[in-house]
């Protein structure tokens, strides 16, 4: 019994060990398998994208802010270091870094593209056209942010992973990233479904389900218990 | 136990399970946003209505005896018709009540978090929002008022 309450105590102390997020989270059951809108976005060097021009790899998706000093550059660094264990930007995926500011210009995304040394041929660093792009992108992945006084921003540190055809794989939150929950992901982005990922959206309904039935067969077995006292006259 | 309290408890379960599972798929089916806490943030000191987009707002608003400054000091802020707002919500003193009229916004000020709500207007008019928090001898007076236009 002690050993069982050791159990249970370690299971909720490690239930808050990687929460890893700050501010709003994504509600990801709005947002997995829906495919983005094909928003228009503008590269450091002032070049417009289509986000469409993008399908037909997996696409890393990270929004950051380009004057952030603290989760945005760790994320950047940790991408730096982490995208080569699992492949090539540009050959194997994209990586795309989207500044949510609404105020950031291109100069802005050239001063974050030099600061954080970022010269992939697959990485872009973008901003959405205007506003209601911006929003129309943030929309779909469900990211919210709050402003704080001098332009900083309060907001969960996410990668979204996007398959081929633009649908949201996989949200991947903090700003340490394990090269093996990375890989994942990738294959997931990549159409390698496991019967687990598949099964995903219904384990709630499964283990409802299986709750309710436990409790109607413990209370069918204690009242067939009962009864059969009752006959032998205990 | 007896066969009419078996009957009974084995009803109860499975009107118990019924209803939790039409609320789960309410909340799913009908996008019911529930209201967030952020605790992990120092809260603001003043109101402000920031706008990121035509349509798309931040409403800061800071409660306190007894009034919500929704725009530094001002009671009353105005946002067009079909806008986005992100309303941030903290209490300066004690706890408040925020109720917008009309919508499902009802939020509790408390004092050193963050409560949050997100909310569309698309019906233009005047949302009137009220203290619904008994907070001291001025809480019948404390009100604001949103203008959608």
């Amino acid at each position: 019994m002690r050993a069982f309450l050791l159990l249970l105590l370690s299971l909720f102390l490690f239930s808050f060990a990687n929460t890893g997020s700050t501010g709003i989270p994504p509600n990801e059951s709005r947002t997995v398998g829906k495919k983005l809108p094909d928003v228009e976005l503008i590269d450091y060097t002032g070049r417009l994208l289509r986000l469409s021009e993008l399908s037909g790899k997996p696409v890393i998706l990270n929004p950051i802010y380009t004057h952030c000093t603290s989760a945005c550059p760790l994320m950047t660094k940790e991408l730096k270091r982490v995208l080569p264990l699992i492949g090539k930007a540009g050959r194997d995926f994209y990586v795309i870094s989207l500044t949510f500011d609404p105020q950031d210009g291109v100069e802005d995304l050239k001063r974050f593209v030099q600061r954080e040394g970022i010269g992939e041929p697959g990485w872009f660093v973008v901003k959405a056209r205007d506003g209601s792009e911006l929003f129309k992108l943030l929309d779909a992945i469900d990211f919210r942010f709050a402003t704080l006084p001098g332009r900083e921003f309060v907001h969960p540190n996410v990668l979204v992973f996007l398959s081929k055809d633009m649908k949201i794989v996989k949200y991947i939150y903090g700003v340490n990233y394990d090269p093996l929950d990375m890989r994942l992901a990738l294959g997931m982005a990549k159409g390698e479904t496991s019967p687990l990922a598949v099964l995903r959206p219904y384990l709630f309904f499964i283990g409802l389900a299986g709750l309710s039935l436990t409790s109607v067969l413990l209370v069918v077995l204690l009242s067939k218990k009962k009864r059969i006292q009752a006959k032998a006259g205990i | 136990m007896d066969r009419a309290e078996r009957n009974a408890t084995l009803l109860a379960l499975f009107m118990l399970s019924f209803f939790f599972g039409l609320v789960v798929y309410a909340a799913k089916g009908l996008k019911i946003d529930l209201p967030t806490c952020i605790t992990d943030v120092q809260p603001f000191k003043v109101g402000k209505l920031i706008r990121h987009a035509p349509d798309r707002y931040e409403l800061h608003v800071v409660a306190k005896m007894w009034f919500f400054d929704m725009n530094e000091g001002q009671t009353r802020v105005e946002v067009p018709r079909g806008s986005v707002v992100d309303i941030y919500l903290t209490s300066a003193d004690v706890v408040h009540g925020f109720h917008i009229n009309d919508t499902n916004v009802n939020l509790m000020a408390v004092p050193g978090t963050v409560n949050y709500a997100r909310v569309k207007f698309d019906r233009p008019g005047t949302y009137h929002v009220v203290c619904h928090e008994f907070c001291g001898i001025g809480h019948q007076d404390m009100a604001a008022q949103i203008v959608v236009k």
